[in-house]
C-alpha cells in the first residue's frame, strides 16, 4: 500500500512539472547574387525606418529565438521598400498592394524556408540578376 | 539554501544557454524567468491546487505566462531607461509582445512544422496580451491572418481576477464577457476569440 502511494506521488510530481520546449531559432538570409550594388530602405508607416547595403557577393543574417515559434520572414517591420541596384535603378516591393515584383521581399512565401535542424529553421531571399533585369524592364515601361 | 517543508529540489529552474548553446541575453532570461513565475503565480491563483492547475488547457497556460513576461519585462525595461524595449509600433517582427505571431496554418513555413511544434505554435499565443495591449496586428500589419484585437481595455489584474475560474477558451469566452470592461462588447470578444477557436 505504502509502495503503491509513493509510486502514485512520484508519478503526480513528475506529471506536474512544466518543461518549456526548446527555443525555436528563425536564421533570415539576405543574399546579394547580383552583379550589383544592392540598397535597400525600409519604409514604415510612410516613414523610412532603415537601410540595408549589400555588396555584390554578400549578404546580412538576421537571428531570433522564440520558445513559442518565430515570426516569418522578412527580419524587419516594414510596409514597402525601395530596392536600388548601382545607386541608380530603383524598384518598390510592397507588402500587400499591388505590385511589380515577382518577387516581393516582404511576403513570407517568396522566401526559401529551410530546416536546418529540428528547431533551427532557415529563411533566404536571394538576389539575383534576373531581379536587376526586372527593375530595369520596370523602370523602361514608366 | 534547503528550507524544510518547500521541496528538495528547486521548482523553477533557467538556462543560462540556449538550445545551440549560445548564451542567452540577460533580457531574454529575465523574461524566461518571468513567465516561469508566471506558471507558479497561475498555481497559487489556483489555490495552489496542482490538480486544478493540470485541468488548464496549455494554450491558456502558456499564453497567461507569456502575458505575464511581457508585461513585468516592458516595465523593468522602461524603467531601466529603454522607453522603446519591445514597442511593437517600433518593431512587430520581434519581442515578447508576440504582436508576430499568427496560427500555425496560416504560416507560409507549415509545411516544414512537425506536429508538436504546431501546437506548440499555437499555444505559445497573445491571447491575453491582445486583451491588454493596444496594438491590433490585424489592422497596423494589415493583414487578417493576424488576430483582430480591437479590445484594449482589460487590464492585468482584471484578467488575473478571472482566471481562476478559466480551464478553456470556452470558459475563458464567458468569464471574459462577464467581467467585460465598460465599453467592450460581447460581439468584439466573439469575433476576438473566434480566431482562437478556429485553430
Amino acid at each position: 500500500m505504502k509502495t503503491n502511494i509513493m509510486i502514485f506521488s512520484l508519478i503526480f510530481i513528475l506529471s506536474s512539472c512544466i518543461k518549456e520546449p526548446p527555443d525555436f531559432t528563425g536564421k533570415y538570409i539576405i543574399q546579394n547574387n547580383s552583379n550589383h550594388l544592392i540598397q535597400i530602405n525600409l519604409y514604415l508607416y510612410n516613414e523610412i525606418k532603415d537601410s540595408i547595403i549589400l555588396p555584390i557577393n554578400n549578404y546580412k543574417e538576421y537571428t531570433y529565438s522564440n520558445r513559442g515559434g518565430i515570426p516569418e520572414p522578412p527580419p524587419f517591420s516594414a510596409d514597402s521598400l525601395m530596392v536600388t541596384y548601382d545607386d541608380s535603378i530603383t524598384i518598390i516591393h510592397y507588402k500587400y498592394q499591388q505590385q511589380n515584383v515577382s518577387r516581393s521581399l516582404l511576403l513570407p512565401s517568396c522566401w526559401l524556408a529551410n530546416q536546418e535542424k529540428s528547431t533551427v529553421f532557415e529563411y533566404k531571399y536571394i538576389f539575383t540578376n534576373a531581379d536587376y533585369q526586372e527593375a530595369i524592364d520596370n523602370h523602361l515601361n514608366r | 539554501m534547503f528550507v524544510p517543508g518547500s521541496s528538495l529540489w528547486p521548482n523553477i529552474k533557467i538556462w543560462g544557454k540556449d538550445s545551440n548553446g549560445n548564451y542567452r541575453t540577460t533580457d531574454d532570461i529575465f523574461s524566461t524567468t518571468i513567465h516561469e513565475l508566471g506558471h507558479a503565480s497561475h498555481i497559487e491563483l489556483m489555490n495552489a491546487g496542482l490538480i486544478q492547475f493540470g485541468q488548464v488547457s496549455v494554450q491558456i497556460r502558456e499564453s497567461w505566462a507569456n502575458a505575464i513576461e511581457w508585461y513585468i519585462t516592458k516595465i523593468e525595461y522602461n524603467e531601466l531607461g529603454f522607453p522603446n524595449y519591445d514597442n511593437p509600433y517600433m518593431n512587430y517582427f520581434m519581442g515578447d509582445h508576440m504582436q508576430w505571431w499568427k496560427k500555425a496554418k496560416l504560416r507560409s513555413d507549415y509545411n516544414l512544422l512537425t506536429d508538436t511544434q504546431k501546437k506548440i505554435i499555437n499555444n505559445y499565443t497573445p491571447l491575453f496580451i491582445d486583451l491588454v495591449d493596444d496594438y491590433n496586428q490585424s489592422v497596423n500589419i494589415g493583414s487578417t491572418n493576424y488576430p483582430d484585437d480591437a479590445i484594449h481595455a482589460y487590464t492585468m489584474p482584471r484578467i488575473e481576477n478571472l482566471l481562476k475560474h478559466v480551464y478553456g477558451l470556452s470558459s475563458l469566452q464567458s468569464k471574459l464577457k462577464a467581467n467585460k470592461p465598460y465599453g467592450v462588447t460581447d460581439n468584439q470578444i466573439d469575433r476576438y476569440l473566434n480566431y482562437y477557436f478556429s485553430l
